[in-house]
């Protein structure tokens, strides 16, 4: 158990019996009566958001999560699915708890997954990824102005805006918090 | 640099703004042994080490407030003052700092009506061209919650069942009913307000929340006839920026107000240092008033367009 003013960023929350990852949270003193910790959270287990004000000296129940490591397989539209790197288990977990990450999954690549209750909830991935460009279409001539980007898409099938000088086949880094383009990879 | 002086100069404009209307600045101490009494501040506190008499409890000054009323008491007439004000186990969000410039204004013979006027005056003076929205809090809670929040006080008393059983039927909550119970009106109503009225308020224009509900407890007075405050508080751009009272004057209610905060310091096991009754002694009351107070630094953020209270401070306290 912790105070409701305890609440962090980034930890995992009981409300309601399900586990909630605190997706934001803002500490709000009105000054005259008491504190309180307005919260966004997301289930872990459905991915619905739900915006919660808590008194900061309410108890709440830390969820009991923990790691393993899984590598990413393939997305079968519905769910995502993972294989234990250790026991080769192979497990699921919905698309709507992805619904941000999962296009900036990597097959192949090797993911930290939190475990509630003996069930994936959550991947941690990165905050920035390399990606391959699979289609970038050409610059348009004469497109000269400073800053002028365009649309092009990488492997996992993500868009992203990036600047006009990107082909088809380069590297490229991305922001996988805000989705930006960060920078050409030359290696 | 720009920030800076853009800063100096809404100090000089927010001084000549005060001094043209006959307003009185006045310094109050930094340091002292009578803070406000209100229970839910959380205080910096220090001691005074006298080498003779032994130590003295001493703390940094969460508002200016009780100095002001003590002078208005004493005669001042119409005052101001621009302090430093600290506020400690507040977190460090973007609009946080817990060392903060505080601006109180109180005006002699005035409701709270005459100081959202002479605040709307002085945000057009600092350059505000939008016409503020004036909104009751009863109203908010119509448009954003669809409750009737004078009908959960009926008769003036305050009822959390009628709260909750409205929270409920209006679907603004993920939490059952038993859940809700813990909780008094008061705690309530402030869920209600943070999680589902603040987060809406227009953010193109400054908006005036009017008539707070009487039940939560400050030193405003009651609207005869209503279950409401004499109370206003400013948002801009979203953010609580000013708060208002049609002060309360009767020196009974303003002392049973410092009891039952420091009753609630007592359950709360926060410090319960003295308080200050001087302006309670007849015939030096508190006269006929209004006050504001109003962060600065939030200020600035408005009017100088910035994100975050550590663009607005030269030095904050953690960057």
């Amino acid at each position: 158990m912790i105070k409701g003013g305890a609440i962090e960023k980034g930890m995992y929350i009981l409300f309601k019996g399900d586990p909630y990852l605190v997706a934001e949270r803002e500490f709000v003193n009105p000054g005259k009566g008491a504190a309180f910790t307005r919260c966004k959270l997301k289930n872990a287990k459905n991915g619905s958001v739900l915006r919660e004000t808590i008194k900061t000296s309410d108890n709440v129940e830390v969820a009991d999560v923990y790691d393993r490591d899984g590598q990413y397989m393939y997305s079968d539209g519905g769910a995502f699915h993972f294989m234990d790197v250790e026991t080769y288990d192979q497990f699921e977990i919905p698309g709507d708890v992805l619904a941000e990450t999962g296009q900036y999954l990597k097959e192949g690549d090797q993911y930290r997954i939190i475990m509630w209750d003996n069930n994936p909830i959550d991947v941690i991935i990165p905050m920035k990824i390399v990606y391959t460009v699979t289609d970038a279409p050409d610059a348009i001539k004469g497109d000269t102005v400073t800053g002028a980007t365009k649309t092009v898409v990488v492997e996992t099938g993500l868009s992203v805006q990036v600047p006009i000088f990107i082909k088809t086949g380069d590297r490229i880094r991305v922001n996988t918090e805000t989705g930006d383009y960060v920078e050409r990879v030359n290696d | 640099m720009a920030t800076l002086r853009q800063r100096a100069t809404l100090l000089r404009q927010i001084r000549t703004f005060f001094d043209t209307r006959e307003y009185t600045e006045v310094l109050v101490p930094v340091l002292t042994e009578t803070p406000i009494p209100e229970a839910h501040l959380e205080l910096f506190h220090t001691t005074f080490a006298h080498p003779m008499q032994g130590s003295r409890e001493l703390y940094l000054l969460p508002s200016p407030e009780y100095y002001l009323k003590q002078l208005l008491a004493q005669g001042s007439g119409s005052i101001y003052a621009i302090s430093q004000s600290f506020r400690n186990a507040e977190s460090l969000g973007h609009q946080h700092n817990p060392e903060f410039t505080m601006l109180e204004y109180y005006t002699k013979d005035a409701d709270s009506t005459t100081s959202l006027d002479i605040t709307t005056e002085l945000l057009r003076v600092l350059g505000e061209r939008r016409e503020a929205l004036v909104i009751s809090m009863a109203e908010c809670w119509r448009e954003w919650t669809g409750i009737d929040l004078a009908a959960t006080i009926p008769g003036g008393v305050p009822s959390p069942e009628l709260l909750r059983e409205g929270m409920l039927r209006q679907k603004i909550t993920a939490r059952q009913h038993d859940e809700l119970s813990q909780y008094s009106w008061e705690d309530l109503f402030q869920m209600v307000f943070l999680n589902h009225i603040e987060p809406q308020l227009p953010r193109d224009t400054p908006v005036f929340i009017t008539r707070y509900p009487a039940a939560v407890p400050v030193l405003a007075q009651t609207i005869p006839g209503t279950p409401w405050a004499d109370r206003w508080e400013l948002y801009l751009r979203g953010m609580e920026v000013a708060n208002c009272f049609g002060e309360e004057t009767d020196p009974v209610r303003i002392l049973q107000f410092m009891q039952d905060q420091q009753h609630l310091k007592e359950q709360l096991h926060r410090p319960t240092p003295p308080w200050d009754t001087t302006f309670l002694q007849p015939p030096n009351t508190l006269p006929q008033c209004s006050g504001v107070a109003l962060g600065i630094e939030r200020l600035g953020m408005y009017f100088f367009d910035e994100k975050t209270i550590n663009r607005v401070i030269s030095f904050p306290l953690f960057r």
